[in-house]
């Protein structure tokens, strides 16, 4: 590789100063204008039937603006399974839905207005245990599953609660359970859990009377909300601008739309107004995405020499109330189901399955560590029915060069025994020190569930001195996305990172972004933010060959100079070459320079 | 309907006298009448310390306050602490040693910690953790923002 100036040094963030300062501008700091504030009415039922909602008190309260109910909103929304409206219709699924939202002049009013709401459910038997609730005859939470236009990489049992069954079967089980000496079985639990940024949910959103929809959002990923909001509001796409901000923490509860749905129907009534919503932390904790609870079962047949010959792997998912992510990361935990290690015959069925809890989603790992937690436990339980060390029944099964995933793809580059061997020295593995220590080690496999052609933009637009706008629709949640981005930047423009200016994403400005999500941004966007520099580099020597009257290859730049490397008194400042470039004789050579990247994974 | 008295106060340095909505929180004073909206809300029910502000010197969650107690006091926020464009130096330890990621915790955490250095100069890692108790970072910065109130005591 070659040397690199900025990349791979430790720099301050890009951030820093906004950050200790007060300065740095979360969403819920840039809500200005006439201001509407939204509030909710909430299921305090897990599951029934909405018998009477009456709005007509709430509407009256002075400062109410207006009330809305579930068919003031023209579409349901969902990401893979659009199975959710944004205000529940007939019945609700779990407590903290909205049931109706109140808009108001103040926030006191509106919550005075969601007291005013007179609603009666008739209590239907809920599901909460995902177990119980993929069984026939199990209450149901979604009657019409069937009719919900899905992804088709996604299979929904009709008449059930299951939105999603993934099936693996990699040779054949049974055979690798007759080679076994030993069969060991065990159920392994993870419970629903929540993100908790510190920054809660929040949204607003602006209409102009023009047709322009504004959305100000916590989002994760603005473009998804964005594409969403399109489909469920049935907008063009340069008609809904998604502006997103330093975001305070997302985990993955901030990825895909939320809230942002609830006050379009406002904003649409009220043009110029802000109609904004804040959700508490209760509602944070009710209304928005949970890690997914997984009940797993394993079945693991082993050899005496430790060998894992073959593994039955069945996971029973919480999805919750509605699934979101929820089927896909389903899918990605059982395309993956062997974690780090080589098993011959591998046998999985993995369900989500709705439940009347809080809507499952994304959270770091995406599937991944509520599922290794079962893999590895299990290698634990193996060990000890072996009498074996843990660390060398992983050393004997885990994935070396040339095996196969549970999928079947085969694996090259892999370290995993060297990593494993690597930390078992760096803890004392085996040794005692003379005091209680506990001391464990695991494997994991990350295989993310992104798309093949899950992609990234970039622009870099030269300013007239040399500095640089960076503009990329990836979101900085505190990952410290800017100042890795700004690094690859710098070191493509070959310019000092103070003189890179980043932005965070407006989607009627900045290019598209798939999603910040599964650590991806620093290599995918790193990678258009490459090509971005290396387009304008290419623009800069052109018009500094066509300035200079030398070819383009002889060319370089220090960052302030563009010179000849056959002879360096062949020269233009940065400046000539970027201030819209004009020969002696005044004629002018080229406009400003924008460099455009864009990437998608190869070999996916 | 709502009810409103006149406070007269002090916030980062400034007199000031404002109408504040009887049972309106401080917190929501200083984003929505005062507009320094580097107080960050987090619970509003004192879990979180993004609230953090001074009140006479001494830190409090400012969504446990009403706004009318500030009558006669003097507020320091987060915007108060840098003063003519220079970083306080507590401030600046926590870019040096990275002490944040979101950053949405940041201004409480940089104000309990100033509360703290004003009262003991030199504090040891109890006396931070201590300190900064209430105050939650979901990130993880914990280990760092200690760095950074020792590298800015010592200064």
């Amino acid at each position: 590789m070659a040397d690199l100036k900025y990349v791979g040094t430790s720099v301050k963030r890009k951030d820093g100063v906004d950050k200790v300062t007060g300065a740095a501008e979360f969403i819920d700091d840039r809500f200005l204008g006439p201001l509407i504030y939204v509030k909710m009415k909430k299921s305090t039922v897990p599951h029934g039937k909405i018998k009477k909602l009456d709005t007509s008190k709430a509407q009256a309260h002075p400062g109410v603006k207006v009330v809305m109910t579930g068919k003031d909103y023209p579409n349901k929304i969902g990401l893979y399974l659009v199975d959710r409206d944004f205000v529940a219709v007939d019945k609700v699924r779990f407590i903290g839905e909205p049931v109706a939202i109140v808009a108001a002049t103040s926030e006191r009013a509106a919550l005075e207005g969601v007291e005013l709401i007179d609603v009666e459910y008739e209590e239907l038997p809920g599901v909460f245990d995902p177990r119980e609730g993929m069984k026939p005859g199990a209450p149901l939470v979604h009657e019409n599953l069937e009719a919900y236009e899905r992804v088709p990489i996604f299979y929904p049992v009709p008449g059930t609660n299951i939105s999603n069954h993934f099936k693996l079967r990699k040779g054949d089980v049974e055979k690798g359970f007759a080679e076994a000496d030993l069969i060991v079985e065990r159920d392994f639990y993870v419970p629903q859990m929540q993100h908790v940024p510190i920054e809660t949910h929040k949204a607003a959103a602006h209409w102009s009377p023009g047709g322009k929809l504004t959305v100000w959002s916590t989002a994760q990923s603005p473009n998804v909300v964005r594409q969403l909001l399109a489909k469920a509001f049935e907008l063009p796409m340069h008609n809904i601008r998604v502006i997103s901000s330093y975001i305070g923490g997302g985990f993955g509860c901030k990825a895909g739309a939320s809230l942002e749905g609830l006050v379009i129907p406002v904003a649409i009534k009220f043009p110029g107004h802000v109609v904004k919503i804040v959700f508490n932390r209760e509602e944070d904790m009710q209304g928005t995405f949970m890690r997914q609870g997984l009940y797993s079962h394993l079945k693991t047949g082993v050899r005496k020499d430790g060998r894992i010959t073959a593994l039955e792997y069945k996971m029973v998912w919480d999805g919750g109330a509605y699934t979101e992510y929820g089927v896909n990361i389903v899918r990605a935990a059982g395309y993956s189901s062997s974690g780090a290690y080589d098993i011959p015959n591998v046998k999985t069925d993995s369900y989500c399955v709705y439940t009347n809890n809080s809507i499952g989603g994304p959270v770091r790992g995406f599937g991944m560590c509520e599922m290794q937690w079962g893999i590895e436990r299990q290698m634990e339980e193996i060990a000890r029915e072996l009498k074996m060390d843990p660390l060398e029944v992983r050393l004997i099964n885990g994935m070396k060069e040339g095996s196969t995933t549970a999928a079947g793809q085969v694996v090259h580059h892999v370290a995993f025994d060297k990593c494993l061997k690597t930390v078992a020295e760096k803890i004392g593995w085996g040794k005692t020190e003379g005091k209680f220590r506990g001391k464990g080690i695991s494997g994991l496999v990350k295989c993310p569930a992104q798309p093949s052609n899950a992609s990234s933009s970039a622009i870099i637009r030269i300013n007239e001195d040399g500095s640089a706008h960076v503009m990329i629709g990836a979101t900085e949640m505190g990952q410290g996305m800017l100042t890795a981005i700004s690094q690859i930047a710098a070191e493509g423009l070959n310019i000092p990172i103070e003189k890179i200016d980043i932005k965070v994403p407006d989607t009627d400005f900045t290019p598209y972004e798939w999603q910040s999500v599964g650590s991806r941004i620093t290599y995918t966007c790193g990678n258009s933010v490459k090509s971005a520099a290396a387009d304008a580099m290419g623009q800069i020597y052109k018009i500094a060959a066509n300035l200079l009257e030398v070819p383009a290859e002889d060319l370089t730049f220090d960052g302030k100079m563009v010179y000849s490397t056959k002879d360096p008194n062949i020269k233009a400042t940065i400046r000539e070459v970027a201030d819209s470039c004009k020969k002696c004789s005044g004629e002018g050579i080229a406009g400003p320079i924008i460099g455009r990247g864009s990437f998608v994974p190869s070999n996916m | 309907m709502t009810k409103k008295v006149s406070i007269n106060f002090t916030v980062n340095g400034d007199r000031e006298t404002r109408e504040a909505v009887v049972g309106q929180t401080l917190l929501k004073f200083i984003r929505e009448e005062l507009h320094l909206t580097g107080t960050k809300e987090g619970c509003e029910i004192g879990e979180c310390g993004a609230c953090t502000v001074l009140l006479d010197g001494k830190p409090v969650n400012s969504c446990l306050v009403l706004a009318v107690e500030l009558d006669g006091k003097e507020l320091t926020t987060i915007e108060g602490l840098s003063k003519n464009g220079e970083l306080d130096k507590l401030q600046q330890a926590f870019i040096d040693h990275a002490a944040f990621q979101c950053g949405y915790c940041t201004p409480g955490m940089i104000m309990s910690g100033k509360a703290l250095l004003q009262r003991k100069p030199n504090p040891t890692d109890k006396d931070i953790n201590d300190a900064l108790s209430g105050n939650l970072c979901r990130c993880g910065a914990y280990q760092e923002i200690r760095e950074a109130i020792k590298a800015s005591a010592k200064k």
